[in-house]
C-alpha cells in the first residue's frame, strides 16, 4: 500500500473541497475546504452554531454537503461511506428493550447488506468489540439499565464493531461527569492508537481538545478561521477571538497547556486581566444567542 | 464451536441476540392449536373435539382416519367452521404483522392499523366499491381489495401528514390518526346513507365479522398474508436496525427511507385485505405486538414472526367468544377485540408516559 510508506501523518482520509451547507436563508458553512490527515485525532472546535455538528454530518453522509467530502485512502475510495466511518453522535437513541449484545451487533448492518442475517464471524466481531470497550460482562442488561459511562462505551463498542478506519464524534463526553470524560477520551485515544484509526470530534471543553487532539480546525464566521497543531491553535489569542471569551493558557503539571476562560469578551473589547470568571460552557451558550 | 467464542462471556447474550426463542414459539403455536379446536367445536350443531381432529387429520393428503363424525357434520366442519376460523387467523395474523410493521417504521409504540385510522381508510375504499358496485379486476387483485389499498394508503399519507405538526411526539401521529378515520367515518355514512340497501350488510361489516367466511376468501387473503407477510418477515432484521432512528441506521449502512417505504406499502396491503373480507376490527395490530413483546422481548426478529401467530390465536379466540357470549346471535369481534384493546391501550400509553417503552 502506498500511503505507508510516505509519512502517515501527512496522508488526507477525509478530503473536502468546497463544502457549502445552508439550512433555509441561514448558510453555516461556505466554501470550506479541507484535509483530514490520517491516522491522528483531528478536533473541530467553534463556538455554538459555528457549523461542528453539520460538519461532522456531512464527513459522516447523514447531512446536507456530503457529497462534497471525498475519501483517497485506497482502502476506502469507492466503497461505501458506512463500511469504514463508524459515527457516534451527541444523543445516540438507545432503545430502552434492546440489550448491549444486540445494540453491538448492529454495528454489523454495513457488512450484511438487505437480507443476510449474522454469521459466526460477525458475532466474533462483536464479541471483540465488546471485549476491547470492557462491556462484555453485562452483554445481557438492557440498554436502559446502564448508566452514563457504561452507555458511551457500548457506543463506541458498536462503532469499532463496524470495523471502520474513520471515526468521527461528536461531542462525546457531553452527559458524562468529568471522570468518566477523561476515561472516555482517553479509551478514544487509545483505540486510535492500537487500531490504526482516523478520529474526528466535536469537543467543547478546550483544555481536554488541547490535550487529546493532534490536529485542530477552528470554525467560525462561516468557516474554517484557523487550523493546525496544538502550538498554533491552541493560544489565547486564536481562540479569545472565536469563542467570545478572553483565554488565558497556563501550563499543566504535565508540561501540557490548561485553557482556562476569564472574562467575556462578547461585544466588547475585553479588560485583560479582569477577574470576571465565568464558565467557557455559559460563554459558549451565550455565544449563540 | 471454538472455545474462545465459548469463554467470552458475552458469547452467550451474543448466541441469544435477535433470535427466535424456540420454547415461546411452541407455547405459542400450542395455544393456536388449541383455539382453533375449541373454536371448530362449538356452534349451533355441536361437534365433538376429538371427532374434529380426526376428521382434519383425515383431511390431509396421504392420511387415512375414521374421524366417527356423520356426513352432515363433517360438512358443517369443512364447509362452515373450517373456513370462518382459517379466514379469522389469517385476518387476525394480518392485522397484527401490519400493526408491528407501523410500530417499527414509525418507531411509535401505539401504531396500529386502527387507531392510525388506515383501517377506516381501507374500511371506505371497500364501501366505495360495494356501493357502486365497481367491478374491475388487476390480475389477482379484486376491485375491493385494490379500492381498499387505496383507501389504506390515502389514510397512512394523511396520518404521516398531519402528525408532522409535532414530530417526534407519539401523541401526534396518533391524533391525527384520529382525524383522519373520523373523516372516513363521514364520508363512509355520507356513502351509505344514499344506499339503505346496503346499509344493513355494511353496518354489521363495520363491526367486524367472520360470517361471510368461504374458502374464496380465505385465498384472497392468504395470497395477501404469505407475500406481504413474507416481505416483513424478511425485513425484521432492518426494523430492528430502525429502532435506532433514521440517520443513525443510515450511518450504520441501512436504507431507512427505502425500508419505510416498502414497510408501510406491505402494512397497508395486509390491512385492506384483512378489512376487505372482515370489516373494522380494532385494537389487534396493538395488543398482539406488545404481548408479544412482554413474553419475547423487543426485537423485531420475535415480534413479527410470533405476532402472525398470535394475532391469529387472538382473532380466532375473539370470534368464538363474539359467537358464544350472547348465543344463537352473534356480536361483531370488533366489540370483543375492543373490549381487550381499550384497557391494554391505557395501560400502553400510562407506561409509555413513564417512558418504560
Amino acid at each position: 500500500m502506498r500511503y505507508e510508506e510516505e509519512d502517515v501523518t501527512s496522508v488526507t482520509a477525509v478530503q473536502i473541497d468546497d463544502l457549502v451547507i445552508r439550512y433555509g436563508d441561514r448558510t453555516v458553512l461556505s466554501h470550506v475546504s479541507l484535509r483530514i490527515p490520517t491516522g491522528q485525532w483531528t478536533v473541530v472546535l467553534g463556538a455554538n452554531g459555528a457549523g461542528k455538528s453539520s460538519l461532522l454530518a456531512a464527513i459522516v453522509g447523514i447531512g446536507p454537503g456530503s457529497r462534497a467530502v471525498t475519501f483517497p485512502l485506497p482502502t476506502t475510495e469507492a466503497k461505501r461511506r458506512s463500511t469504514f466511518i463508524a459515527f457516534v453522535p451527541q444523543k445516540p437513541e438507545l432503545p430502552p428493550g434492546m440489550s448491549v449484545a444486540e445494540y453491538v451487533l448492529l454495528g454489523r448492518t454495513a457488512h450484511l447488506g438487505w437480507l443476510r442475517s449474522e454469521s459466526k464471524s460477525d458475532r466474533a466481531s462483536a464479541a471483540a468489540a465488546m471485549t476491547r470497550l470492557s462491556v462484555a460482562p453485562f452483554a445481557d442488561r438492557l440498554l436502559s439499565e446502564l448508566s452514563g459511562g457504561e452507555a458511551q462505551r457500548v457506543v463506541l463498542a458498536r462503532a469499532l464493531c463496524q470495523d471502520a478506519q474513520i471515526l468521527v464524534l461528536d461531542e462525546p463526553t457531553t452527559s458524562l461527569d468529568v471522570g468518566r470524560q477523561m476515561a472516555v477520551l482517553e479509551l478514544v485515544r487509545e483505540l486510535a492508537h492500537t487500531e490504526g484509526l482516523t478520529v474526528v470530534s466535536a469537543l467543547h471543553d478546550l483544555t481536554s481538545a488541547a490535550r487529546y487532539g493532534d490536529h485542530f480546525v477552528l470554525l467560525g464566521d462561516g468557516g474554517v478561521v484557523a487550523q493546525g497543531s496544538a502550538d498554533d491553535i491552541m493560544q489565547p489569542s486564536v481562540l479569545s477571538r472565536h469563542f467570545g471569551a478572553t483565554m488565558h493558557r497556563i501550563e499543566g503539571p504535565d508540561g501540557l497547556p490548561v485553557l482556562v476562560p476569564i472574562g467575556s469578551n462578547l461585544g466588547q473589547v475585553a479588560e485583560p486581566g479582569s477577574p470576571t470568571t465565568r464558565a467557557a460552557e455559559k460563554v459558549a451558550i451565550d455565544t449563540n444567542g | 464451536m471454538p472455545a474462545a467464542e465459548v469463554t467470552h462471556p458475552g458469547a452467550r447474550a451474543l448466541a441469544r441476540s435477535f433470535r427466535l426463542p424456540l420454547g415461546t414459539t411452541g407455547v405459542f403455536v400450542g395455544v393456536l392449536a388449541a383455539v382453533c379446536l375449541l373454536s371448530l367445536g362449538t356452534g349451533a350443531a355441536g361437534l365433538p373435539v376429538w371427532g374434529v381432529a380426526r376428521e382434519l387429520l383425515d383431511s390431509l393428503p396421504f392420511v387415512a382416519v375414521d374421524s366417527g363424525l356423520s356426513d352432515r357434520q363433517a360438512t358443517i366442519l369443512l364447509q362452515l367452521r373450517l373456513p370462518r376460523v382459517v379466514l379469522g387467523g389469517m385476518v387476525g395474523a394480518s392485522l397484527a404483522v401490519a400493526g408491528a410493521g407501523y410500530q417499527g417504521v414509525f418507531r411509535n409504540p401505539l401504531a396500529d392499523p386502527f387507531l392510525l385510522g388506515i383501517a377506516a381508510g381501507a374500511g371506505l375504499g371497500a364501501s366505495v366499491a360495494f356501493v357502486f358496485d365497481i367491478d374491475v379486476a388487476l390480475g389477482p387483485f379484486g376491485s375491493v381489495q385494490l379500492l381498499a389499498f387505496v383507501g389504506a394508503l390515502v389514510a397512512v399519507a394523511m396520518a404521516m401528514t398531519i402528525g408532522r405538526a409535532a414530530p417526534g411526539q407519539t401523541a401526534s401521529l396518533l391524533l391525527a390518526g384520529i382525524a383522519s378515520a373520523s373523516f372516513f367515518t363521514a364520508l363512509q355514512t355520507l356513502l351509505l346513507s344514499r344506499d339503505i340497501t346496503a346499509q344493513r350488510s355494511i353496518l354489521a361489516w363495520l363491526f367486524g365479522t367472520l360470517i361471510t367466511a368461504n374458502w374464496e376468501r380465505v385465498g384472497i387473503v392468504g395470497f395477501y398474508l404469505a407475500i406481504c407477510g413474507g416481505v416483513l418477515f424478511v425485513l425484521r432484521r432492518q426494523l430492528d436496525v430502525l429502532r435506532v432512528g433514521e440517520s443513525e441506521a443510515l450511518t450504520l449502512g441501512a436504507q431507512p427511507h427505502r425500508i419505510r417505504l416498502i414497510v408501510i406499502i406491505a402494512s397497508s396491503l395486509l390491512t385492506a385485505a384483512a378489512v376487505s373480507v372482515s370489516g373494522l376490527i380494532a385494537f389487534v395490530g396493538l395488543v398482539v405486538p406488545h404481548a408479544v413483546r412482554l413474553v419475547a422481548g423487543s426485537s423485531y426478529r420475535a415480534v413479527v414472526p410470533l405476532s402472525a401467530i398470535g394475532g391469529a390465536a387472538f382473532l380466532i379466540a375473539a370470534d368464538w367468544l363474539s359467537r358464544t357470549v350472547i348465543s344463537p346471535a352473534e356480536v361483531g369481534i370488533g366489540v370483543i377485540t375492543a373490549f381487550v384493546g381499550a384497557p391494554f391501550f391505557a395501560v400502553l400509553l400510562w407506561r409509555s408516559r413513564a417512558g418504560a417503552l
